[in-house]
């Protein structure tokens, strides 16, 4: 594939700058723009709320040499906005619009099995086709709440291979190459064992919901 | 005792006229079976995405933070022992009319993180699991868009602890008999008929 020079970061998470999304997207922007890409970046979120930035936004798609799109799995694929965005960009632009362009899908999810997020990559991955994208490769990051939004220089131990498989793929995608099979291997990894991790999660999920003195009604069943 | 509540969500486009059909023919054979049932229309429906807050976890449970249409569906999805997922294939998933609906099923879940059978899933509110039928139209056969669609419904059956699920796929202009014995069967699969 051709060296991308303009690149623009797709985040689908409704948390935008705050989401594990960002975190992953942003990385790899980073990764990227070392080796020379100048990178944009739009949220799906509400973007087709608003027609001035969705035309901004299909603006940016039209002179992307590689589109990356970050989103969390919600439900076994995508959030809602993420396919809004796709429909919209497919109903506006058009199928085969994005011929001779590169598509880089990234998702992360809460739960510790690859497999979960299989369907959202396959998604993504149909999309491309419609769109006319050269699909250069799906990365899917169990246990995201790990990363939970945070900035990932920021963080040590636990992240180290995130970061090394958005390092290999930035720099696989800025040699001309698609995602490299280790990197996808890596960053499906598991940070913890998923029986610790699953205790952590859930001890923070009583210890916010005694900060809101909810702890005792988290088994309500507010239904008729 | 038999499950006899079902809720409908129809995520598909006002012109879809093999959805159409579908939903009537679920929702006559509901009644003749003696289920109760609540029937969205999805597109019609003021549901805001769900943004992830976890407000419906940690703050209100059960209840999203979001005063719209969407409480009223998670409360119709938390009572039924069925749920009807009706939508185009858009590139081999749901629907964003379908999805924003779908997302909304949050609340009517438990936050904890849980293994059942090797994989974590959060435990449903009530207790119950849902029964799950998927209805997917599709201008054209794509062999690869209606295996993810149903591979989806499968990952779908195993969040919701179903103990029966079908996945349906009707093509545009398919035939009204054609439509009826895919779903008879189907809902014979999810246990509405016999």
């Amino acid at each position: 594939m051709k060296v991308p020079s303009k690149v623009l970061l797709v985040v689908g998470s409704p948390q935008k700058e705050r989401s594990t999304s960002s975190s992953l997207g942003n990385f790899l922007m980073d990764r990227m723009k070392e080796r020379g890409a100048s990178v944009e970046r739009v949220f799906a979120y509400d973007l087709f709320d608003n027609e001035v930035l969705a035309q901004e936004a299909l603006q940016k798609l039209s002179v992307a040499d590689l589109v990356v799109l970050a989103s969390p799995v919600y439900v076994d694929s995508l959030p809602s906005q993420v396919m809004r965005f796709m429909e919209q960009t497919y109903a506006r632009l058009g199928p085969g619009s994005m011929s001779g362009k590169h598509f880089v899908g990234i998702v992360n999810m809460a739960f510790s099995e690859k497999v979960q997020g299989e369907t959202a990559v396959r998604i993504m991955h149909e999309y491309a086709l419609d769109m006319g994208f050269s699909w250069t490769g799906g990365l899917i990051l169990p246990q995201g709440s790990m990363i939970m939004g945070r900035r990932l220089d920021e963080i040590g131990g636990s992240a180290h291979r995130v970061k090394g498989a958005l390092q290999m793929t930035a720099e696989a995608i800025m040699s001309g190459n698609d995602t490299p099979r280790e990197a996808k291997e890596m960053m499906a990894r598991t940070m913890a064992p998923p029986w610790i991790y699953n205790i952590i999660v859930n001890r923070m999920f009583k210890k916010r919901a005694a900060q809101n003195g909810v702890k005792h009604r988290l088994y309500d069943i507010p239904y008729k | 005792m038999r499950d006899t509540r079902a809720a409908i969500l129809d995520g598909a486009r006002a012109d879809d006229e093999e959805a159409r059909l579908a939903r009537q023919l679920i929702e006559a054979k509901l009644k003749e079976s003696g289920w109760e049932f609540d029937s969205e229309t999805l597109r019609e429906a003021n549901i805001a995405p769900c943004r992830a807050c976890f407000t419906c976890w940690l703050k209100t449970p059960g209840i999203c933070v979001n005063d719209d249409d969407g409480r009223r569906v998670t409360e119709e999805m938390a009572r039924a022992d069925l749920l009807v997922l009706i939508s185009p294939i858009t590139f081999g998933g749901y629907s964003s009319d379908l999805k924003k609906a779908w997302d909304r099923i949050l609340p009517a879940n438990l936050p904890f993180f849980k293994k059942f059978d090797g994989e974590t899933h959060h435990p449903s509110r009530t207790g119950r699991p849902w029964n799950l039928l998927s209805i997917g139209t599709i201008a054209s056969a794509n062999e690869e868009r209606e295996e993810l669609y149903k591979d989806m419904l499968y990952r779908n059956a195993l969040n919701a602890h179903s103990l029966k699920y079908d996945s349906v796929t009707l093509l545009k202009g398919e035939s009204p008999p054609s439509i009826r014995m895919k779903l008879e069967k189907a809902m014979r699969t999810v246990e509405v008929s016999h």
